[in-house]
């Protein structure tokens, strides 16, 4: 009820938005009202959708190639014709940040998606059905759940090799029991809501009953779960870029920008800053929507750690 | 009649909270006296401010909230309106006990019953965890729990609502303080217990030769342990007196409507239960002249100015048609 | 509380038991042949053949799991290849470094994040306040192996106030008793040494610390404010209690409860935070023993840690989960109701 349960805690975030989003399933605030309340969501969307339309639109921004190596300019400083400088290999350092953005923002965005909706699935179909499916299935997300994601990453990574790819579904397999786990909770509770025992009493289908009224009311703490997990994505990305592992060169990603030998770093600073601070920016961005979402919603979820 | 000062002495005290929306002036100017050995009740709808009124008292008010000046709260000769934290902190507990409306959230979860007892007594008493303790076990004894050396050790969740309420005002006699405040001491709890609690605070009251601040809206509650009562309306005293007297002859229509709107042995089955109409004003924005005028029954022309507190027979009333003049011209122009 | 206990160890038991066996077969589903992953790269056949043979590869899938499940319990994690020695001797012979590294920064978040913490509720509004969180909520997202990049960057390289890296300067030797310098240096009656070996954890300690100071920090801060507002803290005012008792006393105390259950997370924070940082630092633990092992491809050195990793999370993970039912009475009544 109070402060003991204000934690990592879906059932605790499962009743503090149930008791937002009133009977119809309506959120007593549409979006675009929340947005407009908050000064926080509005400056992390904003940093947020930069970074992605950058990243999506990099080859038109940019008349460099990422890949593109020029010897003869290996380590410069930023100048005009090389906003960012070059790194060791010659290449546009802006470039490179930009196509940065592709993998980080935009991949991640991407692999982030399909965890969340397989893990809502998944916790959507065990948590309606319940028994001992729910069972079974909760079993085996704890499991999961026992490990770091960064070590899950790392162990799938030590059998099937590197690459961007592998990454992305390591991270996504170790998130897929959070939204499990919390979608899991949000159905039971509003499963128990009157307006669902009418709809089946009146012989609804679980598939209209799910979509119609369980959905609408588990979209918002999955939302911001997803948002904020976005964030730890980016940050786990680039830490195995930087241990080798991620994204393999030539392509670049921020983390795999700043590994290497680190002597070099001192000496061309604009190398070392450059993704760090791409990496904070993204960060910070999600970082800020997702926290807005959350104080929006009810800061009761304050202590939702994902 | 009692000739030595009164123990309390709340006069003209003004608790007003500045917030971002307006200041609200949750207590605006209240005066009543408290003697020795008396329980007073304040009665009021919530929103009166009858529970920032005890709290002012306490001192226990935090920002935005704030005593205003010209307030004056004296106990035990002492003023207590802008006295030092240190000098309130010593007079809380020890002189001055208290007790809640939630029971049920009280009590820290985390501790003994016992050691939250203890803790009571050794804050202003130098003196050894085991003696504190077993005056613990003396507390429970007092309020009647049974079988007190066990449940010393009980956890507050291991106890029922009426049990916790128990406990709650063993805390706030552990001193053996001069005056006991209870705020809504009785209207979270079951009925039955409720009456076992008033019960309770009125043996313990004689006992310890006490006297008692009782915060209700219950009517019921006043008439059965109270010697005096204060009725607050809208941040105001609006009738002060005796309670056998004010609850026979209320000499506000405030009162008369409280009085009117309890069902009764005598209620019809089937008629509508008397209300008063409208609601609380928001203490935003008190109405100006009479704060009752709105729902009141007897609203007459002189109510658009504030009236001021008038003596009557059964002691004061803030209410135009106690002034005798007003009586007077009414008689004169044949209205009620 | 025993029975609790107990339940809790066996439920870690058996967690522990699918983590081992999921790597198992991870490994055997993968496509390809897992014994030239878990060979020397460019091996030659009767290498690869020894590993099969070593893997039980040609033997039924029972009898491989058996096989595996046996070697774990016995603790036998395999070979390195790049060290040839037994993986879980190289191990051992680097945990105390690595947790010379995570102790040191828990300590600092401890010493900094909760009075921050608990002086931003209890003077909430003020500048004070509003720096901790502002700087808090930039603070918590930032990399951790950015943010040691950067230290050594700014306070190393171009300040020269700390050491480049290492656990002490090239030159100094030191006989290891426990593997802590700090603690071996002060056995060996040489307290310079053990200036030295803080001088050099202060970085890399500071760098691994901060991102959870700023989430501790904010959680602190939050938890208290919240608790603060409880009528039990009303109580304990009404009491006559100093302040500062309240805020202690029944503030914090009431406060602490949420955070102890994040503290697992915590810790897996500072498990793979370690690992970069001991990365950047050249700090010779675990995790740049892993990490020497990722990049020649000494697989069972890095599945073998992992192992172990793992298990001593899900251990960790049950002894918090006792801890808090041992501090909130209400946690361990709602949990049994549940088991």
């Amino acid at each position: 009820m109070s402060s003991s349960s204000g934690t990592q805690d879906p059932d605790s975030t499962a009743a503090a938005v149930i008791v937002l989003t009133g009977a119809r399933g309506r959120r007593m605030r549409g979006i675009g009202a929340i947005v407009r309340s908050s000064g926080t969501i509005q400056v992390g969307l904003v940093i947020v959708l930069t970074l992605l339309g950058l990243g999506l639109l990099a080859p038109f921004l940019t008349p460099y190639s990422p890949t593109q190596i020029d010897l003869a300019n290996v380590l410069q400083p930023p100048s005009p014709a090389h906003l960012i400088g070059t790194d060791e290999l010659g290449r546009d350092q802006l470039t490179r940040l930009l196509y940065g953005a592709r993998v980080s923002m935009v991949m991640g965005f991407v692999g982030v998606f399909i965890a969340a909706s397989i893990g809502a699935a998944i916790g959507l179909i065990a948590g309606y059905f319940a028994g001992i499916l729910d069972d079974a299935v909760m079993r085996v997300m704890d499991a999961i759940l026992a490990f770091p994601a960064l070590l899950l990453a790392l162990l799938v990574v030590s059998v099937v090799g590197p690459g961007l790819v592998q990454v992305l579904i390591a991270f996504g397999i170790a998130g897929v029991p959070f939204y499990a786990r919390l979608m899991r909770t949000m159905v039971l509770s509003i499963r128990t809501r009157e307006y669902v025992a009418a709809a089946e009493a009146l012989g609804a289908s679980p598939f209209r009953i799910i979509f119609l009224h369980i959905l609408p009311n588990a979209m918002a703490p999955l939302i911001i779960t997803t948002t904020l997990a976005m964030g730890l994505v980016i940050v786990g990305l680039a830490s195995l870029g930087f241990i080798g592992l991620g994204a393999q060169p030539p392509t670049p990603e921020w983390g795999a920008m700043l590994s290497g030998s680190q002597a070099r770093f001192f000496t061309a600073p604009w190398l070392l800053l450059s993704p760090g601070l791409a990496i904070v920016l993204a960060v910070l961005g999600y970082s800020l929507v997702g926290d807005g979402l959350r104080d929006a919603l009810d800061p009761r979820l304050r202590y939702l750690r994902v | 009649m009692n000739e030595a000062a009164p123990l309390v002495q709340v006069t003209d005290l003004s608790t007003w909270f500045h917030t971002g929306s307006g200041v609200a002036r949750a207590v605006d100017g209240v005066s009543f006296d408290i003697v020795g050995g008396q329980t007073v009740g304040l009665i009021g709808e919530s929103g009166c401010g009858k529970s920032v009124t005890a709290m002012s008292i306490t001192g226990l008010i935090d920002p935005p909230g704030r005593i205003e000046p010209g307030s004056s709260i004296r106990f035990a000769g002492q003023e207590l309106v802008g006295a030092a934290e240190e000098k309130l902190r010593r007079i809380r507990g020890r002189q001055i006990g208290m007790v809640f409306q939630e029971p049920m959230s009280s009590l820290n979860p985390v501790y003994t019953v016992g050691s939250q007892i203890a803790e009571a007594v050794r804050a202003h008493q130098d003196v050894p965890r085991k003696e504190a303790m077993d005056r613990a076990v003396e507390m429970l004894r007092l309020v009647r729990i049974a079988d007190p050396e066990r449940r010393v050790r009980d956890y507050p969740h291991e106890m029922s609502g009426g049990m916790r309420q128990r406990v709650m005002i063993a805390i706030a006699l552990a001193c053996e303080p001069k005056l006991l405040i209870a705020d809504e001491p009785t209207t979270a709890l079951d009925v039955t217990i409720q009456a076992q609690i008033i019960a309770l605070l009125a043996e313990l009251r004689d006992r310890l030769d006490m006297s008692m601040l009782l915060i209700t809206h219950d009517l019921g509650v006043v008439s059965q342990i109270a010697d005096h009562v204060v009725v607050m309306y809208a941040g105001r005293v609006v009738e002060q007196g005796t309670t056998t007297e004010v609850l026979a002859a209320p000499q506000h229509p405030y009162t008369e409507a409280l009085l009117k709107s309890i069902p009764g042995v005598a209620t019809e089955r089937g008629q509508p239960l008397p209300v008063i109409r409208g609601s609380v004003p928001s203490p935003f924005d008190w109405p100006a002249g009479c704060r009752f005028a709105p729902r009141c029954d007897y609203v007459f022309d002189r109510c658009a100015q504030e009236p001021g507190l008038m003596v009557v027979e059964t002691g004061l009333s803030r209410c135009w048609l106690r002034d005798p003049d007003v009586a007077r011209d009414r008689v004169v122009s044949g209205r009620p | 509380m025993l029975r609790f206990s107990l339940q809790r160890v066996a439920s870690a038991l058996l967690t522990a038991f699918v983590v081992v066996s999921a790597t198992f077969f991870i490994v055997r589903l993968v496509p390809g042949d897992p014994a030239t992953a878990m060979a020397p790269p460019n091996a030659r056949p009767a290498q690869i053949e020894r590993v099969r043979e070593y893997l039980g590869l040609d033997r039924p899938l029972h009898e491989q799991y058996a096989l595996y499940l046996q070697r774990v319990a016995a603790l036998d994690l395999g070979t390195s290849i790049r060290t040839n020695q037994p993986v879980l001797s190289d191990l051992t012979a680097r945990i105390p470094a690595s947790i010379e590294l995570g102790a040191a920064a828990f300590v600092l978040e401890i010493l900094i994040a909760i009075p921050i913490g608990i002086l931003a509720a209890v003077r909430r509004g003020s500048r004070l306040d509003l720096l901790t969180r502002l700087t808090s909520s930039t603070v918590v997202g930032l990399p951790v192996f950015w943010v040691s990049l950067m230290f050594i960057w700014i306070f190393a390289f171009l300040m020269g106030l700390f050491p480049l890296g290492g656990r002490l300067d090239l030159q100094t030797d030191l006989e290891s008793v426990t593997g802590f310098v700090l603690i071996d240096s002060l056995l060996a009656g040489r307290p310079d040494i053990t200036l030295e070996g803080l001088h050099h954890l202060a970085l890399p300690a500071l760098a691994l610390a901060l991102p959870s100071i700023a989430f501790w920090t904010r959680l602190m801060r939050g938890s208290l404010l919240e608790v603060l507002g409880e009528e039990y803290v009303r109580t304990a005012r009404a009491k006559g209690l100093k302040w500062r008792t309240v805020v202690m006393r029944h503030g914090v105390r009431n406060a602490m409860n949420p955070m102890v259950t994040v503290f697992g997370f915590e810790l897996v924070a500072l498990l793979t935070g370690a690992l970069l940082v001991e990365i950047v630092f050249a700090w010779p633990g675990v995790g740049n023993y892993i990490f020497g092992s990722l990049q020649v491809r000494d697989y069972p050195v890095v599945q073998g840690s992992v192992i172990i990793i793992a298990l001593l999370y899900v251990g960790v993970n049950s002894l918090v989960d006792i801890a808090q039912a041992r501090l909130d009475p209400r946690v361990l009544a709602s949990m049994q109701r549940r088991t």
